[in-house]
């Protein structure tokens, strides 16, 4: 029993992954950059719920599309007037520079906000579903709920609408797509925007399961990084594979190892995923050779 | 009867269900030039690349001299005599001619016990040979694709093998370029070098190969010397299509 | 103006300074100095591994936090002299990476990179576990050293210096033999790297190894010289990124690219730190951005060819859409 509560556990884990995940995955994807600042765009997200929620005494749940515009708007500017800048530069020169913006948006958040731990608990909060002894906490399962919405959501954009299209185009073969008159430049932008409008839905849920603050970004980032190497780029429905198989493997590993080994259960995942298969779990082989 | 350097029998690549190579079965003889000729896609650089251990055959078997090297690796496979060049010329970016060469002389048949006092005077031999000794402190991102292709040769002689597969080599070169680059290739078979030329120009094949043998869809179709298969018509059906290979057939009868 | 031999008696007048300056220095400068060595060496490992060999490793602090525990382990549980827990914490580096490197190295690109920041934290995360050895969380502290304390900085001062010239002499020697070819011949072209001959998984073990043992050996001096590590303290990414950008802003591939980097680097922080304490930070964030946008190519590349204005624009161009 309590084995089948880890494992509703570790896919609820998983979906919170895999909405953390989407935003990193498209930019890794499209780019061919990890975006180190991702788990700093989600720690906006969250403090725009925060501030909200405490301020106006909105529910999460529809501070999303504002905190989807804040992060959309950030990311736009980051990558128009800055990421733009060393786009097809060796993979450190993306390494660093987002690494070297999130430390500043953190700092500045720091300073901003101050460094203390902020929360948001709604009234329904603690409680969930119970099913003959296996809890299912709401927001978890909102969490998991509104991540597949996302993955949903961003699947039809994609493959849906002129501009999502036009991404893809641009993942698959940048020269082509330039051939066919799209503007690399302008593409990178959006996807950006958008991956860190993702990011910011992503904060606002899990605002509301952790406490916020200006550092809490950063095992984000990781964890995408992680997921995305593991579920394979190009795909996003691989990105849920890999969300779920990391999420199952530390719940599961906690339960029958120990609590402490997270990171480890997913180091070794991952090198064991990638050696059996280079491409990631369901990834499309062209996206494992570093395009340079 | 002159030593067989290379043998393939019944080589075969698949990936995934489309036969890249089809039961290949050849040889190549010392001190031959053979060319390889066959339309796109027909398997020529697959076979280099399976030969050479950038791919692995799926069945069949390859012996080298006396050794299989089915399975070998490519470092190994440039260590016992066999060196190529590629399609889209490769070389050693932020460094310079000669230092490109010397990798090649380092690292080849004869790189292993070497210092590089010593492999920097085959390094000026090589340079001589392909006339680019004049160039060798430039460095390769600025020498034009002529000058790159020779250099990637030179690279590939500074191995010191025995065997050298050349891939289209001529693609790009002027007919002037052409003519000295055949030449060059002349001089070196008559030096003792067993060369596999894949080409699609025909006047470099024909011009200087010994033997012809030509792939289509992973198939060896013909083999011959050039007059043969000039006038082969599974060849010209292979190049041309079979509506062209009948109007021929109507034209000459 | 930065002809050959400008540049020789630079390095001549820097060598002599930086050795006579324990007689003239004060302690807190000493200190400075002892960090930007450390960094130097560290970041001369990187630049074999990634600017020579085009190894982009991610995880390299992991090699630092393995030297500064192994030194403690010994020092602390083992009861041995510092001397054999710092040449313990080498090796143990080293064939940490060995080991590790089969696996690991097969991987490519973002992937490797990943994986070895994953390889970093997964091994903090271990570390941290293993209460009984490492004293988890809390950290170790050394004994402090009874004696001069002036002599005691200047004797750590010496010692990362020591291995900074080491390694700097050691990258020049790489550079002009066979080893320095191979990688460079990897970082280049993987697949023409081996129709030529080359044995890259080999070469790059080697790369990953070497490195890994200068990492791990500045790792147990540190320990030792801040007498308390604990495992955020020593396998912090932050640390990895320092290397990488001292490399960077020095110049990768180059041979005094990342000791002048480090210099540098850590000027620029004592600078930011005195100045606006606060931002501190986040002023070093903007620093990481400036730099990767505007000297991409590093400061070797300055000194090495003529500056000018149109270069530079030329040299942003090429990496922006």
């Amino acid at each position: 029993m309590l084995i089948l509560q880890n494992i509703i556990n570790g896919l609820l884990l998983g979906g919170l992954y895999a909405s953390v995940g989407l935003g990193l995955c498209l930019v890794w994807g499209v780019m061919n950059m990890i975006n180190l600042a991702h788990g700093a765009f989600i720690m906006v997200g969250a403090y725009v719920t925060f501030w909200m929620y405490h301020i106006f005494k909105i529910d999460p749940l529809f501070t999303i599309p504002f905190s989807m515009a804040v992060t959309f708007l950030l990311g736009f500017v980051a990558q128009k007037y800055i990421i733009n800048f060393i786009v097809k530069a060796s993979i450190f020169m993306g390494l660093i520079l987002t690494f070297g913006m999130e430390i500043f948006l953190m700092n500045v958040s720091n300073l901003l906000f101050s460094a203390d731990y902020r929360s948001v608990t709604p009234s329904y909060s603690g409680a969930g579903i119970s099913l003959g002894g296996i809890l299912i906490p709401y927001v978890r399962l909102g969490l998991c709920f509104i991540a597949l919405l996302l993955t949903y959501l961003l699947n039809l954009f994609l493959n849906k609408t002129k501009t999502g299209n036009a991404i893809k185009a641009t993942a698959l073969d940048k020269e082509a797509a330039q051939l066919v008159g799209i503007h690399i430049g302008k593409i990178y932008t959006i996807t950006f925007a958008v991956s860190c409008a993702l990011a910011g839905a992503a904060g606002s849920l899990i605002a509301v399961i952790t406490a916020v603050s200006p550092y809490m970004g950063t095992i984000y980032t990781f964890k995408a990084a992680l997921i995305t190497c593991l579920g394979g780029l190009g795909s996003i429905p691989g990105l849920i594979a890999g969300g779920m198989a990391v999420g199952l493997a530390e719940t599961l590993g906690s339960y029958f190892i120990s609590p402490g080994y997270k990171e480890f259960i997913g180091f070794v995942l991952l090198v064991f995923i990638l050696i059996l298969r280079p491409e990631g779990i369901m990834g499309k082989k062209f996206f494992a050779i570093l395009k340079q | 009867m002159t030593e067989i350097l290379l043998q393939g029998e019944k080589v075969s690549k698949y990936f995934g269900g489309l036969a890249a190579l089809s039961d290949l079965t050849f040889q190549i003889k010392k001190g031959e030039i053979v060319g390889l000729i066959g339309p796109n896609g027909a398997g020529k650089t697959t076979l280099v690349n399976v030969i050479t251990g950038l791919l692995s055959a799926s069945t069949g078997k390859i012996r080298f001299k006396e050794e299989d090297i089915t399975h070998a690796k490519p470092y190994h496979i440039g260590r016992i005599g066999i060196a190529r060049t590629f399609q889209i010329v490769k070389c050693f970016s932020r460094m310079t001619v000669e230092e490109n060469v010397l990798i090649g002389a380092l690292f080849g048949k004869s790189g292993i016990g070497r210092t590089k006092k010593e492999a920097l005077i085959k390094v000026g031999e090589v340079l001589e040979f392909v006339g680019l000794v004049r160039k060798k402190d430039v460095l390769v991102e600025k020498t034009t694709i002529p000058d790159r292709k020779r250099m990637e040769v030179a690279l590939a002689l500074a191995m010191e093998p025995e065997l050298l597969f050349l891939d289209e080599v001529m693609a790009g070169l002027t007919p002037k370029e052409m003519e000295e680059m055949m030449a060059l290739f002349k001089k070196l078979n008559r030096n003792g070098m067993t060369i596999l030329l894949i080409e699609h120009v025909m006047k470099a094949i024909m011009g200087i190969s010994h033997r012809v043998i030509t792939l289509h869809e992973g198939r060896l179709i013909a083999e011959g010397n050039p007059e043969e298969i000039s006038k082969n018509d599974k060849v010209i059906e292979a190049y041309l299509g079979s509506r062209y290979a009948k109007r021929m057939d109507g034209g000459h009868a | 103006m930065f002809t050959k031999k400008w540049r020789w008696i630079s390095i001549g007048v820097g060598f002599l300074f930086l050795v006579t300056a324990p007689l003239f220095l004060t302690g807190y400068w000493i200190r400075f100095l002892t960090n930007v060595f450390m960094f130097g060496v560290m970041a001369e490992g990187f630049n074999i591994l990634a600017g020579f060999c085009g190894i982009p490793s991610f995880g390299n602090v992991v090699f630092f936090g393995l030297g500064a525990y192994t030194t403690c382990i010994f020092m602390v549980q083992l009861h041995q002299p510092f001397i054999a827990g710092v040449v313990a914490g080498a090796i143990l580096s080293t064939l940490f990476a060995i080991l590790l490197g089969f696996p690991i190295l097969r991987l490519k690109g973002h992937y490797f990179a990943i994986g070895t920041l994953g390889l970093s934290e997964a091994t903090k995360e271990l570390v941290t576990n293993l209460e009984k050895i490492t004293k988890g969380s809390e950290g170790i502290s050394l004994p402090v050293i009874a004696g001069n304390v002036n002599v005691i900085y200047a004797v750590f001062y010496f010692t990362m210096f020591g291995i900074m010239i080491s390694i700097i002499l050691f990258t020049y020697w790489m550079s002009k033999t066979r080893l320095g070819y191979a990688f460079q011949a990897i970082r280049s072209d993987e697949e023409a790297a081996l129709v030529t001959g080359i044995n890259t998984a080999w070469y790059k073990t080697i790369a990953w190894s070497v490195c890994a043992f200068f990492t791990g050996l500045v790792g147990g001096v540190y320990a030792y010289w801040t007498t308390f590590i604990n495992p955020e303290g020593v396998f912090s990414v932050g640390i990895t990124v320092k290397m990488l950008i001292m490399t960077i802003l020095g110049g990768s591939g180059t041979i005094l690219g990342p000791i002048i980097g480090a210099f540098i680097f850590e000027f620029l922080s004592e600078l930011a730190w005195s100045s606006f304490m606060n931002v501190h930070a986040a002023f070093l964030g903007l620093l990481f951005i400036l730099i990767v946008i505007f000297m991409p190519n590093g400061f070797m590349q300055l000194i090495t060819q003529r500056f000018s204005l149109s270069s530079l624009i030329a040299q942003i161009k090429e990496n922006r859409i």
